[in-house]
C-alpha cells in the first residue's frame, strides 16, 4: 500500500492535475535523483533520468497498483530500470570508486516518516559495514545491473566466487538489518 | 530445505536484482514453486533490494530541474489521452470520410482552377478591350435592340472590336452566344463565342480579315463550342 497522503495525490494525478505531479516531485525528486546519480555517476544524465521518470509518472500513473508495493518503491524501480537502460545504451561503466560513509545523511529531513528514514539509514550503514568484497558485488549487481558473469569478468574472479560473495553479503544484511525487523512494519510501506 | 536449496540460494540475490541469466532464472522460479524456505528468503531479499533503492545519502536535484519539468508540462498542456482501440468498422468509416474529404478537396481545387482560368481570360479580354477603346482610331457604335443595349468599339488597325452589352440573358450551360462578321455577299465568318457576364458583358471580336471586308456583325445563340455557320435567328446586330 502507498503512503496514505499520496493516495489522493495519485487520484488527482490520474485526473490530469499538474499540481499533484509537482507535489509528488517535491516529495520524491530527491530519491529519484539520488538513485539515478548513484547508478549513472553523472549529474546531467541523472537530471535527464529524473525528468523522464516524472514525465512517465505523468503519463502512466494509472499503472501503479498499491497492492503490489509502496509508491516510492514503484517509482524507484522505474528509476533504476531507466538509469540501467541509459547505462547500457551508453556502453559505459561508472568507476568502481570507494564510497566513504556519507555524513550528509545526518542532514536528512524526511517529510514522511522519521522511522522509515531511520530504517534506510540503518540499511545504508549495514551495507557500508560489509566486507569490501561482499559490498562491491552487491553494489555492482544492484546499482550497475551486472550479471554474475559480467562481475566475474570485471573483477577477474571465478563465477563461483562471485555467487558466494553475493550470497554471503545478502545474508549478512539480512541478519544485521532484520535483527529488529520482524517486530517492525513492512519496510516498503513508505 | 532440500538438496537444491544451496544452489538456488547462490542465485537468489541476482534473481531479486533482475540480473540473472534466462536459464538460471527459470531454474530458480521452478524451485520457488515447491520450496517455502527459499520463498521466505526471497521475500527478505526483495525487502533488501527495495531498501537499496532508498538507502542512499540524498542528493538534492538542482532547482532548474523542477522548473524544466513545469515547462514541459506547460508545453504538453493536457495529459495524453489513452490509446483508442478503433474497430475495423471505425477505421473503414474514417477512411471513407477521408476519401470523401479528398474528393471534395479535389472538386474545390478544380473549381478554383476553372475560376482562375476564367478570371485570367476575363483579365486578358478586358486588357484587350481597354487597348482597343483607348486607341485613337477606334469607332464607337451604339447597339439598340429589344434584346440588349450597349456599344461596339471597332478598330480597323487592330482588326478587332469590343462588344459591350448590358442586360444579356445568361444561357444554359450547353449554349453560348456567337458573334458573326457579315460580308457584303451575306456570308458569315465567326468572330468568336462568349457568355453573359453579369450586368455588363465584354467580348473582344477578333476578325480573321481586315474589318473593311465586313459590313456588320450579328449575334446568335449556338450550341456550346460554337457553330461553323449560324444555326439560329440573329438576336441583334450592328451595321458598320
Amino acid at each position: 500500500m502507498s503512503h496514505p497522503p499520496d493516495d489522493p495525490l495519485l487520484n488527482q494525478l490520474a485526473q490530469g492535475d499538474e499540481q499533484a505531479l509537482i507535489t509528488l516531485y517535491d516529495s520524491y525528486a530527491h530519491r529519484v535523483y539520488t538513485l539515478a546519480l548513484r547508478i549513472l555517476n553523472n549529474v546531467q544524465s541523472a537530471e535527464e533520468i529524473t525528468q523522464d521518470v516524472f514525465l512517465r509518472l505523468w503519463k502512466h500513473s494509472h499503472t501503479y497498483q498499491s497492492a503490489r508495493g509502496s509508491f516510492s518503491t514503484w517509482l524507484l524501480t522505474i528509476t533504476r530500470n531507466a538509469a540501467l537502460d541509459r547505462l547500457r545504451s551508453e556502453q559505459r561503466r561508472p568507476p568502481l570508486d570507494e564510497h566513504d560513509v556519507d555524513e550528509r545523511w545526518e542532514q536528512i529531513v524526511d517529510t514522511h516518516s522519521q522511522t522509515d528514514e531511520a530504517r534506510w539509514r540503518e540499511l545504508y550503514f549495514a551495507v557500508q559495514a560489509l566486507p569490501i568484497e561482499q559490498r562491491r558485488v552487491i553494489e555492482l549487481a544492484y546499482y550497475h545491473g551486472m550479471s554474475h558473469s559480467q562481475m566475474a569478468e570485471e573483477l577477474h574472479l571465478p563465477l563461483g566466487t562471485i555467487k558466494t560473495r553475493l550470497r554471503l553479503g545478502m545474508e549478512q544484511l539480512r541478519r544485521d538489518w532484520f535483527k529488529d525487523e520482524k517486530s517492525k512494519t513492512d519496510a516498503t510501506n513508505v | 530445505m532440500n538438496q537444491q536449496c544451496p544452489t538456488i540460494r547462490e542465485l537468489l540475490a541476482a534473481y531479486t536484482f533482475g540480473t540473472l541469466e534466462s536459464a538460471e532464472k527459470h531454474r530458480v522460479e521452478s524451485h520457488l514453486q515447491s520450496c517455502a524456505d527459499c520463498r521466505a528468503q526471497l521475500a527478505d531479499y526483495q525487502m533488501i533490494g527495495n531498501g537499496l533503492a532508498h538507502a542512499l545519502p540524498p542528493h538534492l536535484p538542482p532547482p532548474r530541474l523542477r522548473a524544466r519539468l513545469i515547462a514541459q508540462l506547460a508545453r504538453r498542456e493536457t495529459k495524453p489521452q489513452p490509446f483508442i482501440n478503433w474497430s475495423r468498422f471505425a477505421i473503414a468509416f474514417a477512411l471513407l470520410a477521408l476519401l470523401i474529404l479528398n474528393a471534395s478537396s479535389w472538386w474545390q481545387i478544380n473549381t478554383l482552377r476553372q475560376q482562375q482560368t476564367a478570371l485570367e481570360h476575363s483579365l486578358k479580354s478586358n486588357q484587350a478591350a481597354l487597348a482597343i477603346i483607348a486607341s485613337p482610331n477606334t469607332r464607337i457604335l451604339d447597339i439598340r435592340s429589344d434584346y440588349a443595349n450597349g456599344s461596339l468599339a471597332l478598330n480597323a488597325d487592330l482588326k478587332s472590336g469590343v462588344l459591350l452589352v448590358r442586360g444579356l440573358t445568361p444561357l444554359e450551360a450547353d449554349r453560348v452566344y456567337q458573334a458573326w462578321l457579315i460580308k457584303p455577299d451575306g456570308k458569315r465568318v465567326s468572330g468568336g463565342i462568349f457568355r453573359a457576364e453579369g450586368d455588363l458583358t465584354t467580348f473582344v471580336i477578333v476578325s480573321p480579315e481586315p474589318l473593311a471586308n465586313f459590313i456588320g456583325v450579328g449575334i446568335t445563340v449556338e450550341p456550346a463550342g460554337g457553330s461553323v455557320a449560324p444555326t439560329s435567328p440573329r438576336l441583334f446586330g450592328i451595321n458598320f
